[in-house]
């Protein structure tokens, strides 16, 4: 149930922000700066990509896929950025980019070789998931900022942190907390989205 | 849609949320007692920084600061965000205006400047470095861009990135690949695949060598051997990971390969008026220079962590000749701006007038081919909207050709990109000048069809290159770009903000130096309203010049460009002025105009006054044309043009629901 539902509250939440604005200018981070931004946060290799989890790198793919993410496509002297806006096309690869990501990140407790050892430090704790000990805000509050840093406001993880605090995570393994609160992390605007 | 759980509450507060950080935009104290008193000295950060009333903190809470801080350090660090909870406290100590002035002096930064310079360039990366922290080799395709780059750190010349000539930059070695079928190299190094190749280029080299002291008229047979892919020693030497964006020209310098490869190429006797052996052993020796010098950019003994750190390369050292040509127009440049035989160098000029002068060539039928009409394509009016300025730029590219290969005025020929040729001395009649006697050529850079003395001139890329660096346009254009690239490029600029950041950046510029005077606006930039916005409004100016009331006054989008060429006359409305530019008022029907009036003294419609407004913008006629009888910039004269159409646009969309 998981993803789908988080992706859709995450999607509503942007169509609630922009109703607020006239004339709203948030465009994906683009593939490039939403990898980096993985890579130098949470894994442990440089050389793994998000690409891999839409088939990028596959012969049947190659990067044609990619470029329907967000990128600066430079022929030479005329870059453009391309694909930011916001569509049910790049918002699907987004979604099949995390919701892969996320099912490996929710096997950290089992396989640590994917993410780095900042992260495997502040995220083990939730292993015990949904033991008492783990379900506090504490720990919470280490993965959102593992993950998010500082590109979101309070009220962001707050409203995150209450829900998987709540009783519909109440007794879920530490495998489906870990992938449905990382991907709800993945898929929130402020994330994706360049402001 | 249903609204899960305990995420409903979490909908209502996002509109709050933006809406507390666009109120608490603004502020914090600076203080002058900064670590670094060069800093201090140079003035990085002005007083127009976005700032809150006296006595209230900027920042609600410490969450918002590190919001700004995360995004600063991201955005001033080339992408690299906070590094770990030490560092992120440091910051905390400090005030807005300090954060800036450290990051202004982070070796990082220099990273932020080589991707802003790209994109300045129009070649815009994703990122200037690999996630291994290695720069991507698309940037020495723009020498300008890293030369530039690199004496920002040095508080050099930043404005290097405006110049012709460029260095050569070299990266490491690329990784080489081992060939399959190639005992030696599988299972190798890469080291000692590079090895390997050098060992096979010596010894196809000598034994061709070998061959030609045997058989030394023989082109034939010589030709058969060198364009083999198993004997051609040019061949393995290529294959050392040397970038092509360096290697393209190299090996086919006259000088080097290229000689021998011409001889080969159709067989023309002209070609082959020399010694093949004379020119092979030419080669081997630039060969050996090429390899003793290319091994010191192996990977890992060199690997430059910082943007100051890659290092330039003479390409003689690497066997170009004397003749070898490397200017910002670089191998990205030829592939991308190529000239065809009917397009005449306007691909070239375009991208000029929009990187350079951040001209769109937005058509306005305001210019008059008058006198100067050629019964050309670009002379017939709606034509002439954009030609009277593309094609005197595209004539400052005259005497380039396919690749940028310089016409050869010896044959009077040039070659395009599109593979025909012309006779050169009729190619450079199109830009000869038949409406003055002042100058030979009608080259240059037009800011006005019929008024020369507004116009700068010239004849080659030295004059364009000198012209641009000299426009006010190109300064101008330079600081949006800071604006764009720092916010977005759908985000408004108030033109007098802009105008003010540009005073800024000439006023430093001329007491200090150009890198001294940019860092001063990308400070102002990044503690200006703009950038401190969470959620920003794409049509709503943050930021103005300081002492700037903007209550009641038109749009900010135009509000300043209508101060500097209208409101002297449309001031206030009277018998002989019906039309108040100053005056931004709400109309009957909700939407918003000037006071304009007709001779009974009624308000014009929104529609009747922006239909007159582009009307007398674009007015062919002199007496109708505004301003009358006085100079407007293309800049504005495109801004104020655009906008008004674009009310128009609004008004109809506004009126089809």
């Amino acid at each position: 149930m998981k993803p789908l539902k988080l992706m859709a509250l995450g999607l509503l939440v942007s169509s609630v922000a922009a109703a607020e604005v006239a004339a709203p200018m948030a465009g994906f981070r683009g593939f490039v700066e939403t990898d980096q931004t993985v890579n130098q946060r949470l894994l442990r290799s440089p050389k793994t990509s998000l690409g891999t989890y839409v088939g990028e790198g596959t012969k049947d793919f190659d990067t044609a896929l990619l470029e329907l993410m967000g990128v600066y496509k430079s022929t030479g002297l005329t870059t453009g950025y391309q694909n930011a806006q916001p569509n049910g096309v790049n918002l699907l690869l987004w979604y099949l980019v995390f919701s892969g990501f996320s099912e490996d990140f929710g096997k950290l407790c089992e396989d640590s070789s994917l993410l780095n050892d900042e992260t495997l430090t502040l995220a083990k704790p939730l292993c015990a998931w949904p033991a008492a000990s783990a379900r506090t805000e504490e720990n919470l509050e280490a993965l959102w900022l593992q993950v998010m840093r500082y590109d979101a406001p309070i009220e962001e993880y707050q409203a995150w942190r209450d829900f998987f605090l709540g009783p519909e995570f109440e007794k879920v393994s530490h495998q489906e907390l870990l992938q449905s609160a990382s991907f709800a992390i993945f898929m929130n605007p402020y994330f994706l989205l360049r402001k | 849609m249903k609204k899960p759980g305990g995420f409903s509450q979490y909908y209502s507060r996002i509109s709050l949320v933006a809406l507390t950080i666009v109120a608490a935009s603004c502020s914090t104290q600076f203080v002058d007692d900064l670590p670094n008193p060069d800093v201090v000295k140079a003035k990085y950060v002005p007083m127009n920084a976005c700032e809150s009333p006296e006595g209230k903190p900027f920042f609600p809470d410490d969450w918002q600061k590190k919001i700004w801080i995360e995004k600063t350090v991201k955005a001033m660090r080339g992408g690299q965000g906070v590094r770990g909870k030490a560092e992120l406290s440091e910051f905390m100590r400090l005030n807005r205006r300090q954060v800036v002035q450290k990051l202004l002096n982070d070796p990082f930064f220099a990273d932020t400047v080589l991707d802003f310079n790209m994109y300045f360039l129009g070649s815009k990366l994703g990122a200037v470095r690999n996630k291994d922290g290695s720069f991507s080799n698309e940037v020495i395709g723009f020498p300008s861009a890293v030369a530039s780059a690199q004496n920002t750190v040095k508080n050099g010349d930043y404005l290097q990135l405006l110049k012709l000539h460029q260095p050569s930059f070299i990266l490491p070695l690329g990784e080489v690949t081992a060939d399959k079928e190639d005992p030696n190299e599988v299972g190798k190094s890469q080291q000692e695949i590079r090895r390997v190749r050098i060992k096979e280029y010596r010894a196809r080299m000598q034994k061709l060598l070998d061959w030609v002291q045997a058989n030394p008229n023989d082109w034939d047979g010589f030709c058969k051997k060198f364009t083999d892919g198993k004997q051609d020693p040019n061949g393995p030497l290529q294959g050392l990971g040397l970038h092509f964006y360096l290697s393209f020209d190299l090996f086919f310098d006259p000088d080097f390969f290229g000689k021998l490869y011409n001889g080969c190429f159709d067989g023309k006797p002209e070609n082959r008026n020399f010694a093949i052996l004379d020119a092979l052993k030419a080669a081997q020796a630039k060969s050996e220079l090429h390899i003793k010098n290319i091994m010191e950019f192996e990977p890992p003994a060199y690997f430059p962590a910082t943007v100051d750190q890659i290092r330039k390369i003479d390409m003689k050292d690497l066997g170009a000749s004397s003749k070898y040509r490397q200017t910002m127009f670089t191998f990205p440049a030829k592939v991308t701006l190529t000239n065809s035989s009917t397009n005449y160098n306007r691909k070239r000029a375009s991208y000029i007038l929009k990187r350079f002068f951040c001209d769109d060539l937005t058509p306005i039928n305001v210019e008059s081919p008058g006198d100067h009409g050629q019964k050309k394509h670009g002379d017939d009016p709606s034509c002439f909207a954009c030609h009277y300025k593309l094609d005197p730029m595209a004539g400052f590219f005259k005497d380039q050709g396919s690749f940028f290969t310089p016409a050869d005025l010896e044959k009077d020929e040039l070659f395009f990109d599109d593979g025909a040729k012309v006779k050169y001395s009729n190619y450079e009649k199109e830009w000869l000048e038949t409406g003055s006697k002042d100058r030979k050529w009608r080259i240059g850079y037009i800011r006005a069809a019929g008024e020369s003395k507004h116009n700068e001139y010239g004849e080659n890329l030295d004059d364009l290159f000198r012209i641009i660096g000299e426009a006010p346009e190109v300064r101008q254009c330079l600081v949006r770009r800071v604006f764009q690239y720092f916010n977005t490029e759908d985000q408004i600029l108030d033109a007098g903000y802009l105008d003010y950041l540009t005073q800024q950046f000439n006023t430093i510029a001329k007491k200090k130096n150009s890198s001294v005077a940019f860092k001063s606006v990308v400070g102002s930039v990044v503690l200006g309203c703009t950038f401190a916005q969470t959620d920003p409004v794409a049509d709503r100016c943050y930021d103005s010049a300081p002492g700037v009331d903007s209550k009641g006054s038109p749009p900010c989008k135009v509000n300043f460009l209508l101060q500097k060429n209208c409101v002297t006359c449309h001031n206030v409305v009277s018998d002989e002025n019906p039309l108040d530019l100053t005056k931004w008022i709400s109309m009957p029907d909700g939407s918003s105009s000037f006071h304009h009036v007709d001779a009974t003294g009624k308000q014009y419609s929104r529609n009747q006054t922006f239909e007159m407004i582009s009307d007398r913008l674009s007015s062919p006629d002199p007496e109708l044309r505004m301003p009358k009888h006085r100079y407007m910039t293309p800049g504005d004269l495109n801004e104020l043009y655009t906008w008004s159409n674009s009310v128009l646009k609004q008004a109809a969309k506004e009126a089809r629901k």
